[in-house]
């Protein structure tokens, strides 16, 4: 059985999922990507666009969460964070 | 057997001793901050243990300078006294450093979630220690450790002890990701472990001590290259 994940691993899943949609995403596809509720799912979200780490785009009747210059740079100090973490054999 | 050490080497000791404490309080950081996101218990654990390495080796560079110091009117080689003020300071330094490296290590070894570490399961490491001591001919193998030979050796037993399990742990997991970032922190625990070898088995041979203190080099330049990859995004996998 798979270890439930921490809050930071969700919040990093979340944004790469986004990065990986050339960072643009509808939130049904992060919904299915990222493996969680609806309601965790927005309040993950609500979270995000707080700390600046993603923003909406609005266009037309369609919503897309883009991953932010801040979202991308915190990915990438994660990336390090993870692999120090891992190198002593301790999972994030 | 006495080992008398040269005055150069208090120098050499000054500054690995720097180098030792630095690459601890960056890995004590970094720790902190991997801790700061995800608060997991084991990462704040890991920031102590190395906290705690870092201040030992403070102690010791502080009583290796302060000797240095001392003792340059009579270079090349000196030894420190018996007793005087010279001694005390020796002995609170190096007392430092045994509470703080032991203190450290058992955090280190708690780290590794699944393991509970008992303060019981660490006497038995204590009497091979106790029982060595006392095949030793003399007891003044250290000029300046006339009192304290047995604690000088109960504190490398159990440390490693303590560093047999690190290392196992992360040699487990070098095996398991493949990772070379897994294996140079594998190597820095092993190299720290063959250190508290050499300066257990320091009274069959007086080498044993510049060749312990080149593997605690070399253990402090494996963490510091590992934490040089990662800070510049290196590859994580061969």
């Amino acid at each position: 059985m798979a270890e439930r994940r921490s809050r930071i691993q969700v919040i990093v899943d979340i944004l790469r999922v986004i990065e990986a949609q050339e960072g643009k995403a509808k939130p049904t596809h992060i919904l299915y990507k990222s493996n969680l509720s609806h309601k965790l799912l927005k309040e993950h979200l609500n979270n995000l666009l707080q700390k600046g780490l993603i923003e909406v785009e609005i266009n037309g009747n369609k919503t897309f969460y883009k991953i932010t210059k801040k979202g991308r740079e915190f990915i990438m100090e994660f990336r390090k964070i993870e692999k120090l973490s891992q190198a002593f054999g301790l999972p994030v | 057997m006495q080992v008398i050490i040269p005055l150069w080497f208090y120098e050499y000791g000054s500054v690995m001793y720097l180098f030792a404490a630095t690459i601890g309080i960056l890995l004590s950081y970094f720790s902190y901050r991997i801790f700061e996101l995800t608060k997991r218990k084991y990462h704040q654990t890991l920031a102590i243990a190395f906290f705690l390495i870092t201040a030992g080796f403070v102690a010791l560079e502080i009583t290796n300078t302060y000797n240095f110091v001392s003792f340059e009117s009579c270079a090349p080689s000196c030894q420190i006294p018996s007793s005087g003020i010279i001694y005390e300071r020796n002995i609170v330094g190096n007392y430092i450093y045994y509470i703080t490296s032991i203190g450290g290590y058992i955090l280190l070894a708690m780290s590794y979630r699944k393991l509970r570490i008992k303060i019981g399961k660490i006497f038995p490491a204590i009497i091979p220690a106790v029982g060595i001591n006392i095949l030793i001919p003399g007891q003044d193998i250290f000029i300046f450790y006339p009192f304290e030979t047995s604690f000088f050796l109960v504190f490398h037993a159990i440390s490693i002890v303590l560093l047999a399990y690190i290392a196992f742990k992360t040699g487990m997991n070098y095996v398991k990701t493949r990772d070379y970032l897994s294996f140079l922190v594998f190597l820095g625990f092993a190299f720290m472990m063959i250190y508290h070898i050499l300066m257990y088995a320091l009274s069959f041979s007086a080498t044993f001590f510049a060749l312990a203190h080149f593997s605690l080099l070399l253990g402090f330049i494996s963490l510091l290259y590992m934490l040089v990859k990662v800070r510049a995004g290196g590859r994580a996998k061969i």
